[in-house]
Parts: C-alpha cells; sequence; structure tokens
C-alpha cells in the first residue's frame, strides 16, 4: 500500500514514478495540474477538441520519457513549457503563425492609469456574473503573447513565467500590465455599446 | 515605491518590508485601488475551470490504466490465447487451412492495440452518457 501522495512535493511524486513506476504518483500529478494546464492551453488554441489532444500530448510525453526530467522543484515549470512547445508546434502544424515571443516594446515596465478618476468604475458598471463573463470572453481578444502572461500569473510566479516564456521578467510584467489595461479597454467599450 | 510593483504584490511575490510598503502607497494611490479591484475580478473570473474528465480519463486510458490491463490473470488468458493460435499455425497444413492461416497472419499484423484503444475510448464514451 502506498503511502498518501497528497502531501508529497511535486519532485517526490516524480522521483516515486520514475524508481517505482508508480501509477499512483503520475496519476496524483496529473490531478495536481490538470485544470490549470488544461486552462492554459485552451487559452491559446480556443478549441476544447484540441486543447484535449495537446494536454494529453504533455503528460503521455512525461509518461514515456519521465527519465529525462531532472527533479529540480522545477516541475511546474517544466509541464508549462512542454505545454508551450507542443502548442507553438500545433500551430505551425497547422500553418497558422501563433507568435508568443513579440513584445509590444523593449525594456522597463512603465506604468499609467488605465481608468480616469472621472471615468466610472468597470466594476459598477457590470453585474458581477456578467463582469466575469465579459473579462473572459475579452482575455481571449488579447495579442497571444499578452493573453499568454495573463492566463499563466494564475498559475505561477512571475520569475517561473520569465523562464518559461525565455523573456526578462521586466518585459513579463510589461505584457501582463498591457493585457490587463488592454481587457479594461475592450470592457469599457462593450459597457458602452 | 511604486505602481508597478502591483502585480508582484498581487501574486505575493515582493518581500515583507516591500509588502508593507506597497500597502502604505495604496492608501494615496487610487489608480492602484482601482487596478486592485479589477486584478480581483479578473483572477476570479480566469481561475481555472475543471478540465474536462474525457479527456483526463483518456489520458489515464492510455497511460497507467492500460498498464494495468497488463497485470493480473488477463496475461495469463493472452497466453493461453497466443498459444492456441501458434499451435493452429504449426498444426500440419492441409490445403484448407492455408487460407486460414493466411487470414491470421494478416490479422495478428494489424495494429490490435490502436482498435483496442478506440474500443475502450468508445466504451468510456458510452459510460459516461449512460
Amino acid at each position: 500500500m502506498e503511502p498518501k501522495l497528497t502531501g508529497k512535493s511535486d519532485d517526490e511524486l516524480v522521483l516515486l514514478f520514475q524508481k517505482n513506476g508508480s501509477d499512483k504518483a503520475f496519476e496524483e500529478l496529473v490531478i495536481r495540474y490538470k485544470n490549470s494546464l488544461y486552462q492554459y492551453i485552451l487559452s491559446l488554441v480556443k478549441d476544447e477538441g484540441a486543447a484535449g489532444d495537446l494536454f494529453q500530448e504533455v503528460f503521455l510525453s512525461f509518461f514515456r520519457h519521465a527519465n529525462s526530467y531532472s527533479a529540480q522543484g522545477k516541475f511546474k515549470s517544466w509541464l508549462f513549457l512542454t505545454a508551450r512547445n507542443r502548442i507553438l508546434n500545433h500551430f505551425r502544424d497547422n500553418k497558422q503563425p501563433l507568435s508568443l515571443d513579440q513584445t509590444d516594446e523593449d525594456g522597463n515596465f512603465v506604468f499609467y492609469d488605465t481608468l480616469g478618476d472621472d471615468q466610472p468604475s468597470l466594476l459598477d458598471a457590470l453585474s458581477a456574473q456578467e463582469l466575469a463573463e465579459q473579462i473572459r470572453q475579452v482575455s481571449l481578444k488579447l495579442p497571444p503573447h499578452q493573453r499568454e502572461v495573463v492566463y499563466l500569473r494564475q498559475y505561477l510566479s512571475f520569475k517561473e513565467i520569465a523562464e518559461v516564456v525565455n523573456r526578462p521578467l521586466g518585459t513579463v510584467l510589461a505584457d501582463c500590465h498591457r493585457g490587463i489595461q488592454k481587457m479594461q479597454q475592450l470592457l469599457r467599450a462593450h459597457i458602452a455599446q | 515605491m511604486k505602481c508597478e510593483n502591483i502585480f508582484l504584490y498581487v501574486n505575493g511575490e515582493l518581500d515583507a518590508s516591500q509588502r508593507a510598503a506597497f500597502k502604505q502607497h495604496l492608501q494615496t494611490c487610487a489608480a492602484c485601488r482601482r487596478q486592485l479591484q479589477f486584478l480581483e475580478q479578473a483572477d476570479i473570473a480566469l481561475a481555472a475551470k475543471a478540465a474536462p474528465e474525457e479527456v483526463v480519463n483518456r489520458l489515464f486510458a492510455k497511460t497507467t490504466r492500460k498498464r494495468r490491463f497488463l497485470t493480473g490473470w488477463k496475461p495469463v488468458l493472452a497466453g493461453i490465447v497466443a498459444a492456441s493460435v501458434l499451435g493452429f499455425l504449426f498444426l500440419p497444413s492441409s490445403e484448407n487451412n492455408t487460407a486460414i492461416r493466411t487470414e491470421v497472419l494478416a490479422y495478428m499484423q494489424y495494429d490490435l492495440d490502436e482498435d483496442y484503444q478506440n474500443f475502450a475510448n468508445d466504451l468510456a464514451l458510452f459510460e459516461s452518457e449512460f
């Protein structure tokens, strides 16, 4: 009987799977990241069928080549990086260019107010449920490199995001800021309609 | 403390002193307070929803559950079937069973694994619906 796995770290589970072939350790890793990984993939491919296939590919690849991952406390980053590569391949295979490496500008993060004092709050203009739905809708309209960061920040630290997308931390923060800013602009346009 | 730290603040990536300084900054910066409110709403709206069960079940069918198929009494059964087929193939031949043997050999080269997978997927779908 295997010990309880829910309290174990990612690397402990990976080691259990690598050394003992523990199916339960593999399944625990899948359960731990299934929602965030699926949501990340879906946010970029915008197609449930393709998202399901890519999600499986990521974990199948780990299942078959688990020994190629060396436990360094970065399993989560490794998982999202693998997913990112699969997503890029998916678009390449379908001859649909997807640029995740684009940035609006190099350099440091520049903050400026996205809502002037005289503008009504978006939060007041929409009900909570409608607001959540509209936020989801407008997030899908963001340029891919901004959308990616806006979603990834739900699951990874900015330092981890910078590693996964291979961009400087300042650029990642700038992309996130611009993504959030654009979402607010799109929401305002929706309210004005 | 600058407004740009808002994302690191929301993600809990500031150290204790930076966090305290940003909290103080929030008291005087209306733009950051509004931004913070919006980010909290965005976090709720974009929080990961459950991945479809069917997707996860299909993954397990291809990995951990497939492995289980190879354990227990099933390999014994598979061995008996294989021995029967081999016995049939290496029995003294007659004209009648030569054609059958050819068919059996062709069938053995067919990708049964894919067929089994499709069947398992159909079954999983059926069970989930009924």
